[in-house]
């Protein structure tokens, strides 16, 4: 025969001790966390560049001085960083290009030309397939032959940074 | 500088088989290719050096510069070609605060005994032809007047001790003294502290200490999204821009960039020495497996010790050459990308080149300098946690137990890297 249990005594619960503002932050935290899961393959941004990228996407300004840092680490010549290349500039006709002196590292695929333009044009960044026909000419499309180019960065299949070249002044012939 | 050139050799150590007057050319050349240096961050190139026409105030004109082409061969360093490879890719020689750390070993100061046994008798025994190769080259770069007229002019009669010029640069750029004593300076005398006024930086140890333990304050919390957060992004870039100000003071208008390059150049010639089992290290009996215990080794020969953290000033010397050049171009300024520094490219990604350096160099400089950096942020009372590691970085061996010498300068400031009470002192 089953006994009635006593009802259970003792002191009555606390009330909600929890911050309200901590748990809102709690639970942007979690939202940010979960968006971030979600978040769509990032677009991709070169016609020439082939690879996926999954993932959030980096952050523009942290991703510069990353890369700045980089570039300084391989103009100091550190054994591991990216290595310093020889470039000139050449024109034939209409046409303006940047040669690449030294052998190109195998893993580059794509070069990043910046220029400061000029002032109509502002910054131009032009996105350039490796040609591999082993001559190492990129042929420039906005950078014209009387701006300034301010840094050549070769990049692999994954945007990593394998080398880097010289400013070019305006190319004089 | 060297360095680079010496990795373009099948062998670095075989730089020193190139005659002294070609790697004084080189020198010449690479000074005048620096405005090839590409553009980083918003500073016009070679802002960072005080003066974007510096490089062009100082060099030798082209025409007259291919008078005389270093031409160094390398699959033939003891030969010259007037139409040879320059070797000069973009480069930028490093920040004087390689050849500080470089020379707070004491590795100048033994590599001037060695070469003082070698040139004055035979009691080092029997020396191979390389190693008399490496005593001529040192001799001539390192320990004597540098050739007329060339960019590592920055010795004469009105300042004619390298080692109080470099010591001047050190207390003017960052007001650090070297631990140890000029060798013949009565105890006390700091000939290098006359008439720099207060054009030296004597608040830098101190900001760039706040800076690292800011930084780390940050890289602690980086994924930290509910509990207290102290890191303050804006404040890492007060610090920073702090330290290029301070920094560009001493640059205005080009100043001690001349400086820069020569020392920088000539302590990079005193790290290829150790860097590897080159033949004088070889011939001495100090092959081993890091420079410092080469260096230890090769004290050891001449009755010299080296400063007791060498093995963390050498490891620093790389990493804080780049991130000085990286605070002075500006990179980590508030207007720029100060939580860089800490922070990957992606929030929960993996850490950049630049974020594992810097915590490399808070634990070199920590251990180095005997300063905690890594202090937890988080938690307070009794839930305050312990550093997770020791203030000391670990060495393969004890270290010697210092001998305590009378101080060796005077002024208020002391070395970046006490103690160091035997460094360079005979013993």
């Amino acid at each position: 025969m089953p006994t009635k249990q006593p009802a259970p005594t003792g002191q009555k619960p606390e009330p909600n001790g929890i911050d309200p503002a901590l748990v809102d932050r709690l639970v942007r935290a979690l939202e940010s966390i979960a968006a971030q899961g979600q978040q769509a393959p990032t677009a991709v941004t070169s016609g020439i560049d082939n690879h996926d990228h999954h993932g959030p996407r980096p952050d523009p300004v942290r991703s510069r001085a990353a890369r700045d840092y980089d570039v300084l680490r391989g103009l100091l010549g550190r054994a591991d960083a990216p290595l310093p290349l020889r470039m000139h500039r050449k024109n034939e006709g209409y046409d303006t290009f940047v040669v690449i002196d030294d052998p190109i590292p195998p893993a580059a695929r794509t070069a990043i030309v910046e220029s400061p333009g000029d002032g109509k044009s502002g910054q131009l960044t032009e996105h350039i397939a490796i040609p591999d026909n082993g001559k190492g000419e990129l042929e420039l499309d906005e950078i014209s032959a009387d701006m300034p180019i301010s840094r050549v960065e070769l990049v692999d299949c994954h945007d990593a940074l394998v080398a880097f070249g010289p400013s070019l002044p305006v190319f004089k012939s | 500088m060297y360095r680079y050139l010496a990795r373009q050799f099948p062998d670095p150590a075989r730089i020193f088989l190139v005659h002294p007057i070609q790697l004084s050319r080189w020198l010449e050349v690479a000074w005048a290719a620096a405005p090839q240096v590409p553009v980083l961050g918003k500073s016009p190139a070679t802002a960072q050096l005080g003066s974007t026409t510096v490089i062009a105030d100082f060099d030798v004109p082209e025409e007259l510069l291919k008078t005389l082409e270093p031409g160094i061969l390398l699959n033939d360093p003891g030969n010259w070609q007037q139409t040879a490879d320059r070797h000069t890719a973009p480069l930028l020689w490093d920040h004087l605060v390689y050849a500080y750390l470089i020379e707070s070993t004491g590795v100048y100061e033994i590599i001037a005994k060695i070469l003082a046994r070698i040139v004055r008798g035979e009691t080092l025994g029997k020396l191979r032809p390389e190693t008399l190769q490496w005593a001529r080259v040192m001799e001539e770069l390192l320990f004597r007047s540098p050739p007329l007229f060339s960019i590592g002019g920055v010795e004469s009669k009105l300042r004619d001790d390298d080692r109080i010029n470099r010591r001047n640069a050190y207390w003017r750029m960052f007001g650090f003294d070297l631990p140890h004593a000029v060798p013949g300076l009565p105890p006390g005398a700091a000939p290098w502290k006359a008439d720099v006024g207060n054009g030296a930086n004597t608040a830098f140890g101190d900001r760039f200490r706040e800076l690292l333990t800011q930084v780390w304050t940050g890289y602690e919390n980086k994924i930290n999204q509910v509990g207290a957060n102290a890191t303050d992004a804006q404040y890492v870039g007060l610090l920073a821009e702090a330290l290029d100000d301070m920094l560009g003071n001493r640059r205005q208008g080009g100043l001690l960039s001349r400086e820069e390059l020569t020392y920088s150049a000539g302590m990079s010639l005193c790290d290829l020495t150790v860097a590897s089992d080159t033949p004088v290290v070889q011939d001495l009996q100090a092959t081993a497996t890091s420079p410092a215990e080469r260096l230890a080794k090769l004290g050891e020969r001449v009755g010299v010790v080296p400063a007791p953290r060498a093995r963390e000033l050498f490891e620093l010397s790389d990493p804080m050459s780049a991130l000085l050049w990286g605070i002075e171009l500006g990179l980590f300024n508030p207007n720029a990308a100060p939580e860089s520094l800490y922070l990957p490219d992606t929030i929960g990604g993996p850490p950049t080149t630049l974020n594992i350096e810097v915590n490399r160099i808070i634990d070199l400089w920590q251990s180095a300098t005997g300063t905690r950096i890594k202090i937890p942020t988080a938690g307070t009372g009794a839930a305050a946690r312990q550093p997770a590691q020791p203030l000391r970085a670990p060495v393969p061996t004890p270290l010697p137990a210092p001998v305590p010498t009378p101080a060796p300068t005077a002024g208020p400031a002391k070395p970046a890297f006490a103690p160091a009470g035997v460094n360079g002192h005979r013993v």
